[in-house]
């Protein structure tokens, strides 16, 4: 198969390209190219995530090299007549992001692993409670006076570990990107959500027009495909 | 912060809350301000808590917004 060349190609594309290719091609050893350590950390993640191993080689022209092995297509995944766990539901409770994409931390779960499929004979688990995604457009809570906003936020940010399921992502966008880097009040409640296990992601655009893209100091850096697909996937949506 | 205890300062307003950040900040005091925890009661939705070394020090720079209460050996 011909490498997928995604060099000079504007962000998400590669990302999104890179996906239809997996949904196309199970069971098949992909060769990606691009030019952007950025797109290549956020191509691995995807990939990742669809069950894809991924080796990635840096070339001598600066460029990068991403072999991407596919595996089965998730429709077409085993699973036991009559149990109630899916592939699907257990991705939608973890969003299937590998643990080693937070920042090399594995990540600790509070609640009990997603439950496996059942033996055809035993009668169904209740299903795990779906987990919210956490959407921080700012770095203040509501409109009105922005020190009152401040401290809103300070008070979210450290109630939603209390929270019952945990939330299994927050989404920082927009100047909400402010909470998650070098400067901020916040990060030491941030990075207590992470050892939770709750994804910390920051939108790579915004950090990028605040000048911060190398000033996160928790979490990771999505793309607008890894925002987008956390919210699909989310079975609510919770913006402070 | 978390395995260790806090000195916590109640407040009867959000406004007695954010002068009283000011003052520790000025007297470069560290500082957290948390949500007041769900077993105190307090008319005001937020609270701050310093390290026990600084306590004496927290004390002096708060006095002028009236903490109604501080609490010793809190843990977070």
């Amino acid at each position: 198969m011909e490498p997928l060349d995604f060099r000079g190609l504007p962000c998400p594309d590669p990302v999104v390209r890179t996906k239809k290719a997996i949904e196309a091609n199970p069971n098949a050893v992909l060769t990606i190219l691009t030019d952007q350590a950025s797109q290549r950390d956020n191509i691995a993640r995807m990939a990742k995530s669809l069950g894809a191993s991924v080796q990635s080689d840096p070339l001598p022209n600066g460029d990068f090299r991403l072999t991407v092995t596919t595996g089965v297509p998730r429709s077409t995944s085993p699973t036991v007549p009559g149990s109630c766990a899916t592939v699907g539901l257990s991705d939608r409770a973890g969003f299937g992001v590998p643990p080693e994409s937070r920042l090399g931390k594995p990540a600790v779960a509070r609640e009990p692993p997603v439950a496996q499929p059942a033996p055809a004979t035993e009668p169904c688990a209740a299903p795990p409670r779906a987990r919210a995604a956490v959407f921080v457009r700012n770095d203040v809570v509501g409109h009105g006076d922005p020190q009152l906003g401040r401290i809103l936020m300070k008070a979210f940010l450290k109630t939603l570990k209390n929270l019952d399921p945990l939330p299994s992502t927050v989404l920082f966008i927009n100047a909400g990107v402010h909470l998650t880097t070098e400067g901020s009040e916040d990060i030491a409640a941030i990075a207590e959500l992470e050892k939770l296990g709750i994804e910390i992601m920051s939108c790579g655009t915004c950090l990028d027009f605040y000048k911060k893209l190398d000033k996160v100091r928790v979490g990771i850096v999505g793309n607008m495909f890894d925002i987008v697909d956390r919210l699909n996937r989310a079975p609510k949506v919770i913006v402070p | 912060m978390s395995a260790s205890t806090r000195v916590l300062f109640l407040f009867r307003s959000i406004h007695h809350v954010l002068a009283a950040e000011a003052a520790l900040k000025a007297a470069g005091i560290l500082l957290d301000m948390i949500p007041v925890p769900k077993e105190l009661s307090s008319t005001c939705g937020m609270a701050i808590t310093v390290d026990p070394s600084d306590r004496a020090r927290a004390v002096e720079a708060v006095a002028a917004t009236h903490p109604v209460r501080v609490i010793d050996d809190w843990k977070p």
